[in-house]
């Protein structure tokens, strides 16, 4: 693995579509080895870059283990394989495959409104029935992390293969830990979600392995990467004002525009007057340069807007300082 | 001293009791494991699987499974007192000096309904003493009684469901903050739950179970509509009254935060029995007089160590002692500092056997850091 940077994606379902979709909206468009039948793939953008398709929860291992440098998974199947994320760091969420784990009992239990009722409940079916509460969940260890830290004690978890949601249908468990985007799944289970039981609030993301073979090398192919992602992030986050500075000459308008949000990207003598500003602050920002000069101002969409120091590298490098030999 | 010789020391120790000694299965089952002690032993001991799927579990410590050896023994009543000596396991994360693998030797006295005079809590306590001593150790004692801080927590005016949340705040770091801010926080009910709870008993339960039916909310999980109506009910009616004030929660956190030597403890615990947050104080006194007698009695009879200290909060990570409970220490070894230690367990035998009078006491050793201790 020595000298080329690994990123593992999701092999199958709607994570592998939407982080497909992602890499090729960045411009880093992957093409499938086809002598690897499809477990391996590249990018033309970055061809330093060896891509390796898994699934989500093989990535999860992976990235704790050291066998990829890079990968794309949920932060909740992260989290369940490196507890702590002491052997993986978040470089960033990517704003897909949202869902969040939560506790969920059933509706019926209209007692329950708080963690601490869900406690009380544990507690009192133990000394009632002499047996414990089971909770259902593919999520030991966050599970268990979450209910001590809400002293729940008199439970017990239950390893669910399949479909969670229908554990407590089925007779199986009384209460499940589990993800959820809408929660209509859960409702059509006959549960509902405890109001401040949601453990994490998950979506896919971009995580580097502390454990990989990691050496000095690397270190620019990974730049070059984060580059193109930041790059594109903010270009969707911005757009690009040009207007004439007046006859006021630009610093007026720089000092405006600074003050409403804005960087300058260029302004030579006697140029137009280049800005980036908020794409949610766009009309308001043109308002007030309008109030300020007249005249005519253009708005246009960047496909890149690329910035070094790239902030999301350095805060990585600096987190895998340890890791680079 | 090797570790072999501490072994043989401290054997002998219990030897001298005359106990029935018991060599329980080293693996053990995970389900029983799990109910008595919760969730906390998939953390603690390294649990496998049988082939069909079924939990089982290296034993994580020798006092419950050599209960249960002596508890199934026919015809009862069970030896009044057992002994073991063997290997336990328990789960360690990668790197840390904390031993995967230990002996334990111990012995737990088994009774019914013990008269007061009768209590062998002096005599456990002396004998894990001599156990230290005869492997060339005199260690830390720490002193405490589980049954005090539920005492003090009623003494306060504190009844259910708050009472149980509090000792469970007061049981884990930070708990008392997380505690503060549940009692700080609206209360958000189900709108359900308002008229479930005006009704008499006898029809809230009928009305529930229509409700939900109204509601197509079908009853899942083990508890029943019974079961819901009736807490619904009681959080209600008790909620208001039966909340911790903050002076309640400061004397509390001040009694469990009590770590000084024998007298100067006890009578840190005697001077909050004038705080004005024990609304009950009758019942607070009668508990802080008994542990106090009791330990003026450990006192006159057993030889105990110069290092003796008095702490109120003291648990011994595992949640199932009672009455007395007791830490030996060598400080010399650091996070490893434990030699062992007891106490009193009678809800843990009654759960294990079955039966309602029973009680039990008994100590621990661990002669491998002994040995280290002592050299």
């Amino acid at each position: 693995m020595s000298g080329r940077l690994t990123l593992a994606i999701p092999s199958k379902g709607r994570l592998q579509e939407q982080t497909a979709a992602f890499l090729a909206d960045c411009g880093l468009g992957l093409s499938l080895d086809d002598g690897d039948r499809g477990y391996a793939a590249r990018m033309a953008a970055a061809p330093a870059i060896d891509v390796r398709l898994m699934s989500a929860s093989e990535i999860a291992a992976a990235l704790r283990d050291g066998e990829t440098h890079l990968g794309v998974t949920g932060e909740d199947v992260l989290r369940e394989a490196d507890p702590g994320l002491a052997r993986s760091v978040l470089i960033k969420p990517l704003g897909f495959g949202r869902a969040d784990l939560v506790v969920a009992v059933p509706q019926a239990w209209i007692d329950v409104t708080a963690m601490a009722d869900f406690a009380d409940v544990c507690a009192d079916f133990q000394a009632r029935r002499g047996r414990r509460l089971r909770v259902a969940t593919k999520y030991l260890r966050q599970a268990r992390a979450f209910m001590e830290r809400h002293g729940v004690e008199e439970y017990r978890l239950v390893e669910s293969a399949g479909a969670t949601e229908g554990a407590p249908g089925a007779g199986a468990a009384d209460a499940i830990v589990d993800i959820t985007t809408t929660g209509k799944t859960l409702a059509a289970n006959g549960l509902k979600i405890i109001p401040g039981g949601v453990i994490l609030r998950s979506q896919a993301s971009l995580v580097a392995s502390r454990t990989a073979p990691w050496s000095a090398d690397l270190m620019a192919p990974l730049e070059r990467m984060l580059d193109i992602i930041e790059a594109r992030g903010r270009a969707k986050a911005m757009r690009l004002l040009r207007l004439a500075p007046g006859p006021g000459g630009p610093d007026l308008v720089i000092e405006r525009a600074a003050a409403l949000g804005c960087k300058v990207a260029g302004a030579a003598e006697g140029a137009l007057l280049e800005l980036y500003c908020p794409a949610d602050a766009v009309f308001s920002v043109c308002a007030a340069l309008q109030d300020l000069l007249g005249g005519m101002l253009g708005v246009f969409d960047a496909d890149f807007i690329f910035e070094r120091p790239n902030a999301t590298f350095e805060t990585l490098k600096d987190a895998l300082s340890a890791s680079v030999r | 001293m090797t570790p072999a010789e501490a072994r043989a020391a401290v054997r002998a120790v219990v030897e001298a009791a005359s106990p029935v000694w018991i060599d329980p299965p080293i693996v053990q089952p995970g389900a029983l494991y799990l109910e008595l002690l919760g969730e906390d032993v998939r953390r603690r001991a390294l649990m496998l699987q049988d082939e069909d799927g079924a939990d089982l579990c290296l034993r994580p410590d020798m006092t419950v499974p050599a209960l249960r050896v002596a508890l199934a023994q026919t015809p009862p009543p069970p030896p009044p007192l057992i002994a073991y000596d063997g290997l336990v396991f328990r789960k360690q994360a990668s790197g840390s000096a904390r031993e995967r693998e230990f002996v334990q030797v111990g012995a737990e006295w088994i009774g019914r309904a013990w008269p007061a005079a009768q209590t062998p809590e002096t005599e456990v306590v002396a004998r894990a003493l001599e156990g230290c001593r005869a492997a060339g150790v005199e260690p830390a004692l720490t002193l405490g009684d589980a049954s005090l801080v539920g005492a003090f927590v009623r003494a306060c005016g504190v009844g259910a469901p708050w009472d149980a949340r509090v000792l469970r705040a007061l049981a884990r770091p930070d708990g008392l903050r997380a505690l503060r801010d549940a009692l700080a926080a609206p209360v958000r009910e189900d709108p359900m739950a308002a008229a479930i709870a005006s009704l008499p008993q006898e029809n809230a339960e009928r009305v529930l179970t229509e409700m939900l039916r109204l509601g197509g909310v079908s009853l899942v999980g083990a508890r029943s509509a019974g079961e819901i109506a009736d807490r619904v009910r009681a959080k209600y009616f008790t909620d208001g009254e039966t909340k911790p004030s903050a002076a309640a929660l400061e004397l509390l956190s001040a009694l469990v935060a009590i770590n000084a030597p024998l007298a100067e403890g006890v009578a840190s615990m005697e001077r909050l029995l004038d705080n004005p947050a024990l609304t009950k104080r009758e019942e607070a006194r009668q508990a802080a007089a008994s542990v106090a007698a009791h330990l003026a009695a450990l006192g006159e009879q057993v030889d105990l160590p110069a290092r003796t200290h008095f702490a109120p909060g003291l648990m011994r990570g595992v949640g199932y002692y009672d009455g007395l409970v007791f830490e030996l220490e060598a400080a010399s070894l650091g996070e490893r500092a434990s030699l062992g230690g007891g106490g009193r367990y009678d809800a843990l035998v009654r759960r294990l056997g079955g039966e309602p009078d029973l009680c039990a006491a008994g100590f621990v050793l661990r002669p491998q850091r002994l040995a280290e201790a002592a050299s």
